[in-house]
């Protein structure tokens, strides 16, 4: 039987999918927010299961996170709203980015290698430098996946996320290796830490305050929000990652170059990682050490998602999951929670998220029997 | 012969979004009769069979079978109530034997459920001349056999009111007649037959009564004997309509396309398009007809650069061609319209006015420098729909909004104005209404007037017969031979769509 009835009637309803026809914008938003709404409550039930007040929990994350540390979730959000760009194109274009991470790591890599080299160039050319090599090693090691999707017809989902780990231990042989710290204070040299030396002084951003939200990405932000509107809305470039995403087939008929324009993709995709990853660095870390990147590519995406295909919205999408992660630590450390309540949040969410987007497809009908 | 009613819909409305797809309809259905429900595409007659059939839930109305009232919420109900449908495509499992395929949900025994399910088959095959072999497997069956098939599987579930779904669209004109002799004989044995069609040829030959709807709405129930094919076509149409297509005068010029002994593969790897070669001069249309699955898919993909050519050459104006990708050829001049036109012709959620420019985002005028100029996309767009009488709200409109004959002027629209050197076209009313079909099938007349060559796959021998200046019949990847229209009679097509040379048919073999 092509649905449901064969199964015994336990309930006195049945339960229908039908695909939506036509979903209205006000109802996009609304699917966002309910999956806000119902990421809170599971939240609520996790909160009251541990025995603590979700109202006051809520009420300290918040406050803390769009209050006192108003400018670390900036700082954050900048960061993940960046990388989230370039997976937003790359969902839009059914490339399946899971690699933000290491393409982030990779960035942040080539980041420090530059300053390391050139430790004694100006500020003016030390700066562009460094966020350059970190774009291009982002896009670069985007290709690898790009060429392996169109070429060789190997799932991306694989390659990108098993490219993470390689760029993990290369950081982690970068760390504990060839660029662990040398430092001598006082005559004694200190060694073994897992940690880097700083990057030159000249190359670290300038930030608001004492804080670590920095003029230069917010700078970016700005730009490649603006920059990937217009692609996506205005060239023939963004037109055929259109095409591409919304009918392969389509595509294909049309004769255009998947080679060529996957590569693209991901030239601006990884690129866009990995220029955070250097952002992240340079105005933020300022040395690398195990646990540089800490999941931002992942968390990325959950902001890709919820920020859908509009510019603002990921711009939103980042300062609030920001909020979450800034928040979440604070509480976390006023309370002494384990470390993971921040992952168990994130992955609510992620898990809203997709209910939400499921109810934008679908209609879910009940039906006595 | 016909007895009494016993299946009455009474006032079924059915609402999707946008659009009331059964406005208030009223049908009955008589023992032993076959009823022709007949309309166009969208007419809502789907909707309705789909309604009877427990898929869909009306939103107002009433089923009465036998006379009680009945609520229909699945097709489990419906088959309990003694009514089965086949659908237009096949729900078989390919690897397995016809038998096992009617035993699966159907047979009554624990063990060996096969045994009394193969002599059921038999039985079936000599009562109704529904012959299939019960141990042939489903992949080894032709497209006639299937549907045999699949009406013993509603027979088998007590069927008494039986749905056939446009069932000789897959059908070589043979198969059809067999087709319509195993509804008679059903009928004769006191089964019900709804048939749903567009073609009026199939309502004057197998039905007792039609019902006409349009629009969603029903015009008329009419006994098939006292009404003609023009009264059917004007109700079902809404106007007169001509059976006829303009046929400019035109001249027949240099030969523009010439494929030299082409070879193929399918998606299987098997050979599919199998040594054929032939040519198309400017202004000439080249038919090819036969039955879906004889390589043409395969030959059109080499024709436009989505299959790998394995041996032979295309020529196109004198260049070597083999093996181009699709934009190369677009670039030379060769439009396509494409057999899947939604899966493959449009872009759903991008606009209409994006869709009229695929393939020419990156072209002059519609790009400035970095950025498309959507100004110059959309007067062109308007433009084109306005020629090309295209009924959409706006340009702006996502184009899964279209209707299907929309859709395909709107492809039509992007591929001819372009002003190509060749033209294929694949199927291109399949599946259309009557307006739309006369539009593009006078469209690509006029464009052959114009000078254009074009290549026209059809399973409808009349598109053949209407539009081609010479055809070739395919089956099994070779040509059976190229004849004008009028040379040979609808059988000894049908002949050689069955396998027959056409040496052989002339031959009198």
């Amino acid at each position: 039987m092509p649905d449901g009835t064969r199964f015994a009637r336990i309930l006195p309803y049945r339960v229908r999918l039908e695909p939506r026809v036509e979903v209205p914008r006000t109802f996009e938003i609304q699917v966002r927010i309910l999956a806000i709404l119902l990421s809170l409550a599971i939240m609520t039930i996790v909160f009251l299961s541990l025995h603590i007040n979700p109202i006051s929990a809520f009420k300290a994350m918040f406050l803390y996170a769009f209050g006192k540390g108003i400018l670390s979730t900036l700082s954050r959000a900048m960061t993940l709203v960046l990388i989230a760009i370039g997976l937003s194109m790359a969902f839009r274009s059914l490339f399946w980015n899971i690699g933000a991470e290491g393409q982030y790591l990779v960035g942040a890599i080539t980041a420090f290698g530059i300053g390391r080299l050139f430790p004694n160039l100006s500020g003016y050319a030390l700066i562009p430098l460094m966020l350059l090599g970190g774009f291009a090693a982002g896009a670069l090691y985007g290709q690898l996946p790009a060429i392996l999707k169109v070429k060789l017809k190997v799932n991306e989902v694989i390659t990108t996320l098993m490219l993470n780990y390689i760029a993990i231990r290369l950081l982690y042989y970068l760390v504990y290796g060839p660029w662990n710290v040398k430092e001598v204070v006082g005559g004694v040299e200190y060694t073994g830490y897992a940690v880097t030396n700083n990057i030159p002084y000249q190359a670290q951003l300038s930030t608001v305050g004492n804080s670590t939200l920095s003029y230069a990405m917010m700078g970016l932000v700005a730009v490649f929000l603006i920059a990937e509107y217009l692609i996506m809305e205005r060239t023939p470039l963004g037109y055929d990652f259109k095409v591409i995403g919304d009918n392969p087939e389509a595509a294909r008929y049309a004769g255009m170059r998947f080679l060529r324009l996957t590569m693209i993709l991901m030239l601006l995709s990884g690129g866009l990682a990995g220029l955070a990853g250097a952002g992240e660095l340079m105005a933020n870390q300022h040395r690398l050490r195990p646990g540089f990147a800490s999941g931002f590519g992942f968390t990325a995406i959950i902001i890709a998602w919820l920020g859908g295909t509009n510019p603002i919205g990921i711009l939103l999408a980042g300062i609030f999951i920001a909020g979450i992660i800034i928040g979440g630590y604070n509480f976390q450390i006023s309370t002494g929670l384990p470390v993971g309540f921040v992952g168990i949040f994130q992955g609510v969410l992620l898990f809203s998220v997709l209910f939400g987007e499921f109810l934008r497809r679908y209609k879910v009908k009940f039906e006595r029997w | 012969m016909a007895g009494k009613v016993i299946l009455e819909m009474r006032g079924i409305v059915k609402r999707f979004p946008g659009v009331v797809a059964n406005d208030h309809i009223d049908f009955d259905l008589r023992e032993g009769e076959i009823h022709a429900l007949l309309g166009e595409n969208g007419a809502g007659k789907t909707t309705l069979m789909n309604i009877l059939y427990g898929i869909h839930q009306p939103d107002e109305g009433e089923i009465l079978i036998d006379g009680r009232p009945v609520k229909l919420r699945s097709p489990r109900d419906a088959i309990a109530l003694g009514i089965g449908m086949v659908h237009q495509h096949f729900k078989l499992v390919e690897k397995h034997t016809v038998a096992e395929n009617v035993a699966l949900g159907y047979a009554r025994r624990v063990f060996k459920p096969l045994e009394d399910v193969k002599g059921k088959i038999l039985e079936y095959g000599e009562r109704y001349g529904l012959r299939v072999d019960p141990d042939a497997y489903v992949w080894q069956l032709s497209a006639g056999e299937k549907q045999r098939v699949e009406i013993i599987k509603a027979l088998f579930a007590g069927a008494r009111i039986l749905i056939l779904d446009e069932p000789t669209s897959v059908l070589t004109p043979q198969e059809s007649e067999e087709l319509f002799h195993i509804v008679k004989k059903m009928r004769e044995d006191g089964k019900s037959i709804i048939f749903i069609t567009h073609k009026l040829r199939e309502v004057m030959e197998v039905g007792d009564r039609a019902t006409v709807l349009r629009k969603g709405k029903k015009v008329a129930t009419l006994e098939v004997s006292k009404t003609n094919p023009r009264e059917l076509a004007r109700l079902m149409v809404g106007r007169e309509v001509l059976f006829e297509i303009e046929r400019p005068e035109k001249e027949i010029g240099e030969v523009v396309l010439r494929v030299e002994d082409l070879w193929v593969l399918n998606d299987k790897g098997l050979p599919a398009v199998r040594g054929v070669s032939f040519e198309i001069r400017k202004g000439e249309i080249f038919g090819i007809a036969g039955v879906a699955g004889n390589g043409q898919r395969e030959l059109v993909e080499a024709l436009t650069g989505l299959r790998r050519v394995e041996k032979g050459r295309i020529i196109l104006m004198g260049r070597d061609v083999t093996n181009a990708d699709p934009g190369t050829l677009f670039a030379l001049g060769v439009s396509h319209i494409p057999e899947e036109r939604i899966k493959m012709g449009i872009v759903p959620n991008l606009t209409v006015m994006e869709n009229m420019i695929l393939k020419m985002e990156w072209r002059q005028p519609f790009r400035k420098g970095l950025f498309l100029d959507f100004d110059t996309i959309q007067s062109y767009s308007e433009e084109r729909v306005r020629e090309f009488d295209i009924y959409t709200p706006s340009v702006r409109v996502p184009a899964r909004t279209l209707s299907g004959g929309n859709i395909q002027k709107l492809i039509l629209a992007r591929e001819i104005s372009v002003s190509p050197k060749v033209i294929i076209a694949a199927h291109p009313t399949y599946g259309l209404d009557v307006a739309a079909t006369e539009y593009i099938r006078n469209r690509l007349a006029k464009e052959a007037a114009g000078g254009a060559a074009i290549f026209l796959i059809s399973e409808e021998l009349d598109e053949i017969f209407q539009l081609s200046d010479r055809f070739a019949v395919m089956f099994n990847g070779e040509f059976m031979g190229v004849v004008r229209p009028g040379e040979l009679t609808r059988e000894e097509v049908g002949l050689m769509m069955m396998g027959k040379r056409l040496e052989e048919v002339r031959g009198g073999a």
